[in-house]
């Protein structure tokens, strides 16, 4: 009873911010899409780093909601599973202690997807920054803010790279550097930034790509823990004992099997992240194409598309 | 096997059985159990979860050697679990395997 009282009262107040966190990164990438169409005329060198930092932060937003999903789910299934497992437990103290070093834990795992969230904006921004730097008449100033942007996005990959999360070591799945060349670009300010610090920013976008194939196959355990539970509370037991079934049950049922399915298929973070690195070394390269920032775009609505079918699912995150 | 691979087929056991025993067919089995039972698969729930969150927190260079040290009993209670969670047979014989299991973890990491 008190399980279902959460569940309606969350239900009403949680999808407005989550709505418009989604409707701001469709906005971001309209906005990407355009940038696109542009890219044919003259300025074509600051249309591909503009797309490029467009993507970007389209890949940050949709890739926060990722980690947003994925410390709720942490903490959805912890708790599911406290409840069901509460008799388990014969005395207070046995509870208290349980829940509290459950709490410890959940919290050094928020903190760890924090930092990796920390570590894609200053991304965003670094990418921001080249956009800024591939206008011939950008700033001096911006090579120097170019690399306090690296110097705290280097600052934070060291604890990550290091961290475990489900057992396994995000460092151990960093993929291979890629080999590249920067090419000869009109503005110098920007040429100097690559050759200065592209290579740096690869193994940065790398450590991304690392951090979601961990993150993804702990937020299926975590999801799938939640979505069986919920199966089990909200379409079998009643099914099986319920003298009557409430209206909804048959939507609700629906609901979690697909949810299901697409908990089993949320890799699409680790794809984006993957696009994002192959398009950066293009773009350094000077050979960023169209169907490139199309490819990102793709793994980033794909991205989405999964967090909208587990969260419809999932009303009491 | 090294140490960084038995730490992750240990949490991929845990996380296997966390999985298994919030499941439907989990669930109906123990309510079909006698109550000492139950209570004792409502406990054996909460000590995975716990120590699959204690244990993914762990930094490997702190626990590699202790991990080295249990690698055997580490193995074979896991591949004794996986069998019974492949089977769910009978909830007395998972529940054991789960106990058996998580005492050699609790030997490597501290658990309530």
């Amino acid at each position: 009873m008190a399980n279902s009282h959460r569940i309606e009262w969350i239900r009403t107040s949680a999808p407005t911010c989550r709505r418009s966190r989604l409707c701001s990164v469709f906005s971001a990438l309209i906005l990407a899409g355009l940038l696109q169409i542009m890219s044919g005329c003259a300025a074509a060198r600051l249309t591909q780093f503009h797309n490029f930092a467009q993507a970007g932060t389209a890949y940050t937003k949709a890739s926060q909601a990722v980690l947003d999903e994925a410390g709720t789910a942490a903490i959805e299934a912890d708790s599911l599973i406290a409840q069901k497992g509460r008799d388990g437990l014969r005395t207070p103290e046995e509870r208290r202690q349980y829940i509290n070093e459950n709490n410890q834990e959940l919290r050094k795992r928020l903190a760890l997807l924090g930092d990796i969230g920390r570590h894609g904006r200053l991304l965003q921004s670094y990418f921001e920054t080249l956009a800024a730097l591939a206008d011939p008449k950008a700033p001096a100033t911006l090579g120097t803010a170019a690399q306090g942007v690296f110097d705290s996005i280097g600052g934070l990959s060291p604890a990550i790279k290091n961290a475990s999360l489900g057992g396994v070591k995000i460092g151990d799945h960093l993929p291979q550097a890629t080999n590249f060349v920067v090419q000869v670009f009109k503005a110098k300010a920007l040429e100097n930034e690559l050759k200065a610090r592209s290579k740096g920013i690869e193994r940065e976008i790398a450590l991304q790509e690392a951090a979601f194939t961990v993150i993804t196959s702990t937020l299926e355990t975590d999801l799938t823990v939640q979505l069986q539970l919920e199966e089990t509370d909200e379409v079998i037991e009643p099914f099986a004992v319920a003298k009557e079934l409430p209206k909804s049950w048959s939507a609700r049922r629906e609901e979690i099997l697909r949810a299901r399915v697409a908990a089993a298929s949320s890799r699409s973070a680790q794809e984006a992240a993957a696009k994002l690195r192959e398009s950066f070394v293009a773009l350094v390269e000077n050979r960023l194409s169209e169907p490139s920032i199309a490819e990102i775009i793709a793994a980033i609505n794909s991205m989405l598309n999964s967090l909208e079918a587990i969260k419809k699912a999932t009303p009491t995150q | 096997m090294d140490s960084a691979q038995i730490y992750s087929s240990t949490l991929e056991q845990l996380n296997k059985t966390v999985v298994r025993l919030t499941s439907p067919e989990w669930d109906a089995k123990v309510q079909a159990a006698p109550p000492e039972q139950r209570q004792n698969a409502l406990a054996e729930l909460l000590r995975v979860q716990h120590a699959r969150l204690v244990l993914a927190n762990e930094e490997l260079q702190d626990i590699a050697d202790k991990l080295k040290a249990n690698e055997q009993s580490l193995l074979d209670g896991q591949k004794a679990l996986q069998a019974e969670l492949d089977k769910l047979a009978s909830v007395g014989a998972v529940l054991n395997a789960i106990t058996s299991l998580v005492n050699v973890v609790a030997r490597i990491i501290p658990l309530i």
